[in-house]
């Protein structure tokens, strides 16, 4: 016995961390799709899984990081006067692993307390929780933290702004037209353009951090042309779709709104398949990183600060985050498609497009936007737009608070965990 | 358990805005027939109907309380929440008014003088058709929640309640002539009826009141 038993309970950890995302965040990516009815929560299951399965597999990450954003530098483990022992190795391993356990772990509670955390911020507060332990807090890069901290601020409310423009765009070109319907068929190409060009870009630039683009000879001329192709070929196909809507006899609203609702019912399915395949490539990393840098550091026996990902690793990752779906996230989309009765698709759209752009904005711009923080946002930026009937403030400061509480809890039960692995593996493997 | 983010979502107070309309509504129907009664001078009717209009005035409170209790200080709506409660207030007041009326005539036997009952038909029927379009108005909310009260669909709700303050104006003339008749027979009317009757009046024509300031209420969900 000695490190393959790291390898093998960080495995399984490692499925137990992709699990949780798929119980917590996925289902949050289809939230709204459900919420609105554009969907069925079967269909919802199925969309997701396949999104992001091949998210995860397809362009999840080749290499990660093996401290998740530099919150310190792994090398460091590799000097004795730092870690006090020539089996930093073997420390890191272990470090490693407990940040894996108590990130899971959080999320794990966070889903079934209806808490939307972030993953990422999960996990950076268990590597920060370990390093502090393990190399002194001295070593931490703390202006990493405190990016992270303001994206409290900046994800949920640049997706709320942005949600907010979207949905007071569609509502004053659409909902207000005197004629909504033969507003939508001539608006809806219009709208639908950079939709797609925005989803586009958003999978070529955050979406495929594994797949080298440029070695294909796609710089970045070529992802922009791409996506405005994407757009205009969306632009073109909803033209021909929206071309055979009738605009209802009469002008009841009621008919009117119902018909407009139905375009956009297929805009936001669409938004859905991107989120979620975004989301499976971005996340994957998440569960599987702490694993890959585990599994970097067995196979090559020292530490290095960015680690290939085997193929069946990023498998591992990606049926990690269907099954949690299909067996607990499968439950959060039921409650949310028989509960929620307040968001239309329009309104789904436009929180979700809102997201979306976010997204994209931030990888761009190299904001620490995290996508759960930024759906909750845009969800709220639709609710400001006075497109929701009804917000509850009670939850949204609930939600808010679990997500201050998500760094220090990860950090003090990696720390707990870690404390327990050091003895336990000092006693019965060897002295450390 | 499981509440997430879409626990953000509350429930939207306003399709039960529109059933407390409806029971208001039927409250508010009571009235004509409560008066016919009087005039057939039938008072054990008349003190049945008073007491099912107390009954039904006790359901528009019951279903009121649920609404305001539905609406916690941390929930954020697309309307302000103090004008929605003067919309609750308001709604109730009509029933309230009813009841009062009923009560009213329960306190003595009414003589219905003949030349009262005209004028008095027409201020029940100016005042029933007042509260009607209240309600109607009230059908049309959800909708208007719907797009955010803007729009086709608010103008359309703004002239509804354009009309309203006009049915409300008519019956206040009514209120006004009926008034005025009563008082020019002061001699012939035993001054407790006359009292009554007065009271009566008013208190029908402060349903129409309600009703208006209800209207009044919801202009200003589609004021920006």
């Amino acid at each position: 016995m000695g490190v393959e038993l790291i390898l093998w309970v960080a495995i399984a950890f490692g499925f137990y961390m992709a699990w949780s995302i798929g119980a917590n965040d996925a289902a949050n990516a289809m939230g709204t799709s459900v919420g609105s009815k554009a969907i069925s929560f079967k269909e919802a299951v199925i969309i997701a899984a396949i999104f992001e399965f091949s998210g995860a597999f397809i362009a999840g990450s080749s290499v990660t990081d093996t401290m998740r954003r530099g919150i310190i530098d792994p090398l460091l483990f590799n000097d004795p006067a730092v870690v006090g022992t020539t089996e930093g190795s073997t420390l890191f391993m272990l470090g490693m692993l407990a940040a894996l356990i108590s990130a899971a772990l959080w999320l794990h509670l966070a889903a079934m307390l209806g808490w939307p955390v972030s993953t990422t911020h999960s996990i950076v507060g268990a590597i920060t929780g370990f390093g502090v332990v393990a190399v002194g807090p001295s070593y931490i890069q703390w202006g990493t933290l405190a990016k992270i901290v303001s994206s409290w601020a900046v994800s949920p409310l640049t997706g709320g702004i942005l949600a907010f423009l979207v949905f007071t765009v569609v509502r004053k070109m659409i909902f207000d037209a005197p004629n909504p319907v033969a507003a939508v068929k001539r608006w809806s190409p219009v709208l639908v353009f950079p939709v797609f060009v925005v989803l586009a870009l958003v999978i070529f630039l955050k979406g495929m951090p594994g797949v080298d683009l440029e070695s294909y000879g796609i710089g970045n001329t070529e992802i922009w042309m791409l996506s405005a192709l994407v757009g205009v070929v969306g632009s073109a196909i909803s033209a021909f779709f929206v071309r055979k809507i009738d605009p209802p006899e009469g002008d009841d609203p009621q008919l009117h709104v119902a018909k407009v609702e139905r375009v956009f019912r297929y805009l936001q399915i669409a938004t859905a398949c991107f989120v979620a395949f975004a989301h499976g490539s971005n996340d994957v990393a998440n569960s599987i990183g702490p694993l890959a840098a585990i599994v970097g550091t067995f196979n090559e026996g020292a530490i290095t600060a960015k680690v290939p990902v085997p193929t069946w690793v990023l498998l591992l990752g990606g049926a990690g985050i269907v099954v949690g779906l299909a067996t607990y996230g499968y439950k959060v989309i039921e409650t949310i498609g028989t509960k929620i009765t307040e968001i239309t698709p329009s309104r789904g759209f436009a929180a979700e497009f809102g997201a979306a752009s976010t997204i994209l904005m931030g990888s761009q711009l190299g904001l620490p936007i995290s996508t759960t923080h930024t759906v909750v946002g845009a969800v709220i930026g639709v609710g400001f737009a006075r497109g929701m009937t009804a917000l509850n403030l009670g939850i949204i400061w609930n939600i808010v608070k679990s997500w201050v509480y998500t760094l220090p809890v990860a950090a003090g039960s990696t720390i707990a965990i870690y404390f327990v692995m050091k003895t336990a593996w000092s006693a019965f493997i060897s002295p450390l | 358990m499981v509440r997430s983010i879409f626990g953000l979502f509350a429930k939207s107070p306003f399709p039960y805005i529109r059933e407390m309309a409806h029971k208001v509504k039927e409250c508010a129907d009571e009235i004509p027939v409560l008066f016919d009664a009087v005039f057939e001078g039938d008072q054990d009717k008349v003190k049945a109907i008073a007491e099912n209009i107390s009954h039904l005035e006790h359901e528009v409170d019951v279903v009121k309380t649920r609404i305001r209790d539905s609406l916690p200080k941390t929930i954020f709506m697309s309307v302000d929440r103090r004008d929605l409660l003067d919309v609750l207030a308001s709604l109730d007041a009509i029933a309230d008014n009813a009841e009062d009326v009923g009560i009213l005539f329960t306190l003595r036997k009414m003589e219905p003088h003949p030349e009262l009952v005209p004028q008095l038909k027409k201020l029940v029927r100016r005042v029933m058709t007042t509260v009607d379009k209240a309600v109607e108005i009230v059908d049309a909310l959800e909708v208007l929640a719907d797009v955010s009260f803007t729009g086709p669909e608010a103008e359309r709700v703004l002239l509804m309640i354009d009309e309203l303050n006009r049915l409300e104006h008519e019956a206040d003339l009514v209120q006004d002539a009926l008034a005025r008749l009563l008082f020019a027979m002061e001699d012939d009317i035993k001054p407790g009826s006359l009292m009554l009757w007065n009271k009566i009046f008013n208190k029908v024509g402060d349903m129409a009141n309600a009703a208006e300031k209800m209207g009044n209420r919801l202009r200003l969900f589609m004021s920006k």
